[in-house]
């Protein structure tokens, strides 16, 4: 096999001339056609950037739309998760009743704050106390020894009902200023789990039940009338509040803005974020 | 039109149709292995050189030719790919259609030795063997490496020794 045979089998490939013409005559006439197309075709533009305005409109409506339902909602979702560790008892008509008298120890302008806050009570009470702070144990309870900056080295050690000592003081207190950004936020939350029951206790008990506070001689208690973090003026100290029972909770008392300490406190539970106003009923 | 100095475009392009209508075709047949594909295929091709006008004019007409013989093989390869072709093919495999020895053109030993080589040789081999390029052109003409296309033409004599007995002489 040589080239040239490679090369003459090629030269016997060879369209005829009426084949040439044919071809030429095809491929001039799809040309002009494809021209012709080419010029009557109209603009294939997309559909989405023919609507590209309107979509975009849309969209942002549609956006709109949904940050307004949520604003709107949000109000209303149940916050059952919260970091609380206990549960918020039922509302009671009795202590909403009180909370009139709370916001008589608040100034004019925290009517409004006081009017948001919703008070609660619970008749269930099965909570040992935690805290480092020890309180005196009487069967009428109501006396509660609060400790101050100050006075921190005088804690006198009573009777002793404490079944656990988990929390130092010291510890207690950074809790409580950690959370205490959240004011308001938990307001909200505990306003939204009016309707949980009380069927479990938390790592605190309810703290619901802990009302009685002795402060500088001084008897405090409370309708759990809620006052918010920028009401708030200084911490006062840590010390426990009681129940009817005498069991104890750690707590840390502030002063309120406006409000002079012998009328009355702001308390905050340990593992709470909110801010309950007590007032002095001696 | 298609190169440099051409003066008119429809003179162009009948210049370059009937200086490279052969070849095209030749091409074409030898992928399409049948005239009316060949045809349709060689057709296509001149259709993208008028296409192709405007764009890009080439720098010489051996460059013009270069280009037409490679997208006619594209143009063929995508062709025996497209579904319509393989189920045309499938239809065509019947005992009606006449005997391949009656195809006129195939009669020739050496042509159906060529024809029957596998795709990717037949551009090689034509452009080697009938245009008489060199390797260096050929591989800047399909876009590979030297050594590839000399890869290629030394797998496809082999075969067509194989077919044909004796060697193929070597430029």
């Amino acid at each position: 096999m040589k080239n040239e045979d490679i090369k003459k089998a090629f030269e016997s490939i060879t369209p005829d001339n009426e084949a040439k013409e044919r071809m030429l005559k095809a491929i001039m006439e799809k040309s002009q056609a494809a021209s012709e197309n080419a010029s009557a075709k109209p603009e294939n533009t997309p559909w989405y950037v023919k609507f590209k305005a309107q979509i975009g409109v849309c969209s942002a409506a549609a956006v709109c739309a949904a940050v307004f339902a949520l604003t709107v909602i949000s109000p209303g979702i149940k916050d059952i998760g919260d970091t609380n560790n206990f549960v918020v008892p039922k509302p009671s008509e009795e202590i909403a009743a009180t909370q009139a008298a709370v916001t008589g120890i608040t100034t004019g302008t925290d009517k409004e704050d006081a009017a948001l806050t919703v008070a609660y009570t619970t008749s269930v009470s099965e909570n040992h106390q935690q805290g480092e702070n020890i309180s005196k144990n009487t069967s009428t309870a109501t006396e509660v020894l609060c400790v101050t900056d100050a006075q921190h080295s005088d804690i006198v050690t009573k009777a002793v009902n404490t079944t656990t000592a988990a929390s130092s003081l010291l510890t207690t207190k950074t809790t409580a200023h950690s959370t205490e950004t959240h004011t308001e936020t938990s307001s909200v939350s505990a306003e939204t789990t009016t309707e949980t029951t009380v069927s479990s206790y938390g790592l605190y008990g309810n703290l619901f039940d802990f009302s009685h506070v002795t402060w500088a001689g001084k008897s405090y208690s409370t309708d759990y009338a809620e006052t918010s973090y920028s009401k708030i003026k200084n911490i006062l100290g840590s010390g426990v509040a009681m129940d009817d029972e005498g069991n104890t909770y750690t707590i840390l008392l502030y002063s309120i803005d406006g409000v002079p300490v012998e009328d009355g406190l702001a308390i905050q539970y340990i593992g709470n974020t909110n801010y309950y106003v007590f007032y002095c009923i001696e | 039109m298609l190169y440099q100095d051409e003066p008119s475009n429809d003179d162009g392009f009948q210049r370059a149709y009937r200086q490279h209508i052969d070849a095209v075709y030749r091409v074409c047949y030898g992928f399409m292995k049948n005239k009316a594909d060949a045809e349709d295929a060689a057709q296509e091709t001149f259709l993208k050189l008028i296409q192709k006008n405007g764009s890009k004019s080439f720098d010489s007409i051996s460059h013009e030719r270069a280009w037409l013989i490679v997208v006619a093989s594209n143009i063929c390869k995508n062709n025996l790919k497209s579904w319509t072709h393989q189920k045309r093919e499938d239809v065509e495999n019947t005992d009606d259609l006449p005997d391949p020895s009656e195809r006129g053109s195939e009669t020739n030993p050496v042509l159906e030795a060529v024809l029957d080589l596998p795709d990717k040789y037949k551009t090689v081999i034509y452009l080697y063997y009938y245009e008489e390029y060199s390797c260096g052109e050929i591989a800047a003409a399909i876009g590979k490496k030297e050594s590839s296309v000399r890869s290629i033409l030394r797998r496809g004599r082999n075969l067509l020794e194989k077919k044909l007995g004796g060697a193929a002489d070597e430029k």
